[in-house]
């Protein structure tokens, strides 16, 4: 019976097309919205987990800090200022090579960074560079033409460089004529001489690049290299660290680490240290901002669904008057009540099905499509598609009922006098 | 005598707005008895209560005081559920209107009151291409009714009347809205069913002649039957198939 009847639904919605059409509508419009809100969503979110990641942003860092933070907080002790870092207080090879050794099973690699510290520019006209450096481990370069650093590269601190895209084509022409090539860049004034060994691209966050504003003005050497270039104006020595990062083996229990690492870290190296200790601490980038962001838009979005639903039953209402006849004519014919309330539930059960099913498909491709244009990577949330139908389904009862016991209520000989 | 009954109709009053101040009552004990295979006919004029006559005789409402029984069921005792069990088995409906469902073709609408019944697709779908062929409407099965005429809409009405094979076939006022050609076609089917089939029918009609035509004209006027006599024309007629 309810086959049959779900087979009349749409018979009857065939054959008001249009009027069907427009009661599904709303419908269509909410959930193409919600979900084409939540894919773009979920895509951006992805992209920034893309990003990072090519930002060599690991997990976990290791950081220097003062003993005692919480009571610097404390107004009394604000006069109580820490003495200043001394070369000792910082982290070096030696502790790296013992923590690898230590955490080999769940430590994937530690990376290290360091800035050049002055001025630098490139060119006749002095295009402001920025110079960076990075450890093997830390290098997570998009190389578009030649290749990153070689291996004795990084031990021997070769003056090697990888330059941005546009960088290259600006300076030579094209990436494949700046690789090989030399570059003079200006170190505080003196020009210094280093060879292009690869030509990065736009890493994997598309957009998102570009809103964090990746720098094409940057230009990568090994950290060694930077660290000698350095030399006169850090006040640390040469292999001296404030920090490092850690990315992790797969299956590693983040915080367990970071607790097991900070005790081996301060009892073997800062036990006897008066004023500074390591802190490891997972670096949780924190995206819930943009979840809720996602959710607040889509949750207004749904709004649109709410409008939808009382379209349906605005439509159903004027519907069942439309078959007030129809109606005294199938109850004459023996429908009960419950029949009748049946039919026109199923109806708009259908319709909201079919909307939502309609909606569903364009909210994917034009969420896919969006997604393209922005340059991320999109992925369909599968939980708003599932979601979205039981939602629909929901809104065709709740919405259709009412129309429906009207009908079912219609006195049969009132209704089969009715013009 | 008693199990040849198809209606027994028992002292029926019917009142509208009861214990109200505009209280009225439409039907002042009526007593009716059809027999099975009879084809009879109640004559009146508007305002004669013949709507709600015919009302209460197609279990469409209930009487204020009295009894009726359709084939062995007392119809007074049945509760809504029951009535519109009453009315997809036991009573074929015919309209003056035609009242077929519109956008679904000839055969879904004979087809309708055998889904309510609960039959399988298959043997629904069998059963209304017979009767659409015993009506002569076999080659418009799949037309909708507005491209059907006023008589081809008619006969498709007869057809679905007959899907359950109900205890009786009540027509009102069937060739009100045809011309006399075509409203001639309509009454020599119905004769045709009555013949050949033995099909109780109660024709619901303004029209004398229309009435006399049947075996047994009862007049109804003010809400009492007057007056009960043999159709004058029934016997004067072939019982030929006539023209269809």
């Amino acid at each position: 019976m309810i086959l049959e009847n779900i087979l009349q639904a749409l018979f009857e919605i065939k054959a008001n097309k249009m009027r069907s059409f427009l009661t599904m509508l709303g419908i269509v419009i909410g959930i193409s919205s919600v979900i084409m809100i939540m894919t773009i969503g979920d895509s951006i979110n992805n992209s920034v987990n893309d990003l990072l990641k090519s930002y060599g942003m690991s997990p976990a860092v290791a950081i220097v800090i003062q003993k005692d933070m919480a009571n610097l907080e404390d107004s009394d002790n604000r006069d109580e200022y820490a003495r200043p870092r001394r070369n000792t207080d910082l982290m070096d090879e030696e502790l790296f090579k013992d923590v690898q050794e230590n955490f080999s099973d769940r430590i994937d690699g530690i990376v290290l960074s360091d800035y050049y510290d002055g001025m630098a520019s490139v060119g006749s006209k002095g295009d402001d560079v920025s110079i960076e450096g990075f450890n093997a481990q830390g290098d997570t370069k998009n190389i578009v033409n030649g290749r990153s650093f070689t291996a004795s590269e990084y031990k021997d601190a070769k003056k090697v460089v990888l330059i941005s895209q546009q960088l290259a084509n600006k300076m030579f022409g094209s990436a494949e004529e700046a690789v090989g090539s030399p570059l003079d860049i200006n170190l505080g004034n003196k020009p210094v001489t280093f060879v292009v060994v690869g030509v990065y691209g736009k890493s994997a966050g598309g957009v998102m690049s570009a809103l964090v504003g990746e720098d094409n003005r940057s230009v990568y050497m090994p950290l060694k290299t930077v660290e000698e270039l350095n030399l006169s104006g850090s006040p640390y020595d040469v292999g001296r660290y404030n920090y490092f990062m850690i990315n992790i083996k797969p299956g590693t229990d983040l915080d367990a680490m970071c607790s097991d690492l900070s005790t081996f870290i301060n009892a073997k190296y800062y036990a006897n240290n008066d004023t500074y200790k390591v802190s490891v601490e997972p670096t949780d980038i924190d995206l819930s901002a943009l979840t809720y962001i996602k959710l607040g838009i889509a949750a207004i979005a749904a709004i649109s669904l709410l409008v939808g639903g009382i379209n349906i039953m605005n439509i159903m209402i004027v519907s069942v008057t439309e078959r007030t006849r129809e109606i005294g004519t199938r109850k004459a014919l023996g429908a009960t009540p419950g029949e009748i309330r049946m039919q026109f539930l199923l109806e708009s059960l259908v319709i909201c099905l079919i909307g939502s099913f309609i909606g569903i498909g364009l909210g994917i491709a034009g969420g896919l499509g969006a997604s393209s244009l922005m340059g991320v990577r999109a992925t369909p949330s599968v939980t708003a598609i599932v979601v979205s139908v039981v939602f629909s389904m929901a809104f065709g009862l709740f919405f259709g009922y009412y129309p429906a016991k009207k009908a079912s209520r219609l006195d049969p000989i009132e209704a089969l006098r009715y013009e | 005598m008693n199990g040849n009954r198809v209606i027994e109709l028992n002292k029926i009053y019917k009142r509208f707005y009861e214990g109200k101040p505009n209280e009225l009552e439409i039907l002042h004990g009526i007593d009716l008895t059809v027999n099975k295979g009879e084809f009879i006919s109640i004559v009146g004029a508007s305002g004669s209560g013949k709507s709600t006559l015919m009302n209460i005789i197609g279990a469409l409402d209930r009487p204020s005081d009295g009894s009726y029984i359709l084939d062995g069921v007392d119809v007074c005792a049945a509760e809504d559920n029951e009535l519109s069990h009453i009315r997809n088995r036991q009573i074929g409906f015919v309209f003056q209107t035609y009242n077929l469902i519109p956008r679904n073709s000839a055969l879904k609408n004979v087809e309708l009151p055998m889904m309510y019944a609960r039959l399988r697709k298959s043997e629904r779908k069998r059963k209304a291409e017979e009767l659409l062929e015993m009506v002569g409407m076999a080659d418009r099965m799949t037309h909708n009714p507005d491209e059907l005429s006023g008589g081809q809409k008619q006969r498709v009405a007869i057809a679905r009347a007959l899907a359950n094979d109900p205890s009786i076939i009540l027509a009102d006022e069937p060739t009100g809205a045809l011309d006399s050609k075509t409203g001639r076609m309509i009454m020599d089917l119905f004769h045709k069913l009555h013949e050949e089939r033995g099909i109780t029918i109660i024709l619901i009609t303004h029209s004398p002649e229309l009435a006399e035509e049947t075996e047994r004209v009862l007049t109804l006027m003010d809400g009492q039957i007057i007056g009960e006599a043999r159709g004058k024309s029934y016997d004067l007629r072939e019982h030929s198939t006539g023209t269809l």
